[in-house]
This record gives structure tokens, sequence and C-alpha cells, in this order.
């Protein structure tokens, strides 16, 4: 019925106006001058520095005014400047939601395309089992956005 | 619920609290297994979830974009 549409990969596009490789190295070297961190991550207020590892396996982490080390995402697929995948807090035994960002070139400047996936995962009650965690960092960071 | 308190870097009461409001706001249910409490986040809160990621990535799309420019401008 509404299954569908309720687990459907969010989607975003957007035209950026700057080259590409500028684009790939503020979404992930310099996500820290973009991303929300006074309401979107753990420490909410008190982030010191996001941190992205710019490697397959590497990780995408913040850190607290306090030092404290806590992990966003997992780097899945790295291909700078085209095309890169995280997960969020992946173990290889859990299932997880991926993010998937696609740069490409175009008149005045640089496309960007995000897809949010993964929402399946969660409907079969066995899976929603072990993506346990993932899931909840979502609904918590909700949680979080409203308090703020 | 353990293993929830167990991942998140907050106390096992503050993890016991947000579920309790989750639960009212029906985006969870809740169930007992043996010494276990085992959450499920509902249909409705799928939804409110996808909605609320949606939300989120437009905002967070739109200051990237600022950022990018910026920095473009600078090179």
């Amino acid at each position: 019925m509404t299954e569908t549409l309720t687990t459907a990969p969010v989607t975003k596009s957007i035209v950026v106006g700057c080259d590409r490789d500028t684009a790939f190295q503020v979404f992930t070297h310099e996500i820290g001058t973009w991303w929300p961190t006074e309401t979107h991550s753990i420490n909410a207020g008190e982030v010191g520095e996001v941190v992205w590892e710019e490697r397959e396996g590497g990780e995408v982490y913040e850190i607290s005014a306090t030092g404290d080390r806590c992990r966003w995402a997992t780097v899945l697929t790295w291909e700078p400047p085209h095309r890169l995948v995280i997960a969020w807090q992946v173990n290889p035994d859990r299932l997880g939601t991926e993010v998937e960002v696609r740069f490409t070139p175009e008149a005045g400047g640089t496309r960007v395309e995000l897809e949010h996936r993964g929402w399946e995962s969660l409907t079969d009650s066995g899976a929603m089992r072990r993506s346990y965690d993932t899931g909840w960092d979502h609904v918590l960071g909700r949680f979080t956005a409203r308090l703020a | 619920m353990a293993a929830l308190a167990a991942e998140l870097p907050v106390s096992r009461p503050a993890v016991s609290q947000h579920l309790r409001i989750l639960r009212e706001a029906r985006l969870v249910t809740h169930r007992s297994e043996g010494t276990r409490h085992v959450y499920e986040v509902t249909p409705e809160g799928l939804d409110e979830l996808r909605e609320w990621l949606d939300t989120f990535w437009a905002d967070a799309l739109y200051r990237f974009k600022d950022a990018a420019e910026q920095r473009g401008r600078a090179r």
C-alpha cells in the first residue's frame, strides 16, 4: 500500500555555482563549514570539528569540545571528484542506511545528486532488529532536533 | 534498549526517557521479551522519519551550496 512510498529513497538534486573539484572538496573535507552541527550532531552545540577520512573504509566523525570522538558514518565508495557512498553506523553484521552523492559538471557549475536509501531494510522485522541502532540514530536525531 | 544505551553517548535513563516520549508520539511500539525491552519503529514512524530526512537534506544541501559557492569565488 503506502509501504513503497514510505521506504522509497530520499533523493535530492541541486546545482552549485562552482567547479566539481571544489564541490567535492567542500562536501567532504570541509563538511564542518556547512553541516548544521549546532542541531544535527551527537554533541549538539559542542562540536569542535568534523573529520572526513578520505578513503574507502575511512570514517566520518565528530570531535566534541572535550575531545570525544563520535562516529557518524563509514566511507563505502570513494571516487573523487565523481561519487561517494557512505553508511551510517556500520558494523559488518548490521544493516544500515546508505547515502550516495554524485557530482556532475553542468552549465553554470556542478550538479550534486544525493540519494539516502536503505528504508526497505527497516520494514522487515528480522532486518529491523539487525538495523536497530541505525534506525534509532535518525529517530533520536529527529528528537534532538525538536528539542533544539 | 540496553543495545541502544551502549551505542549512544548518553545515560541509560536518558535513553529510557527519550523512548517513552517516542512511544507517546506513537513513533515506536514497545514489548517485553523476558528482561529485554524491544522497541520497533511503526509505519507512521517511518513516514515521519522519511519526511524529516527529506527536509533535513534540503536544508543541509542549501547550506552546502552556499559554502561551496563562497569557496569557489575565493579561488
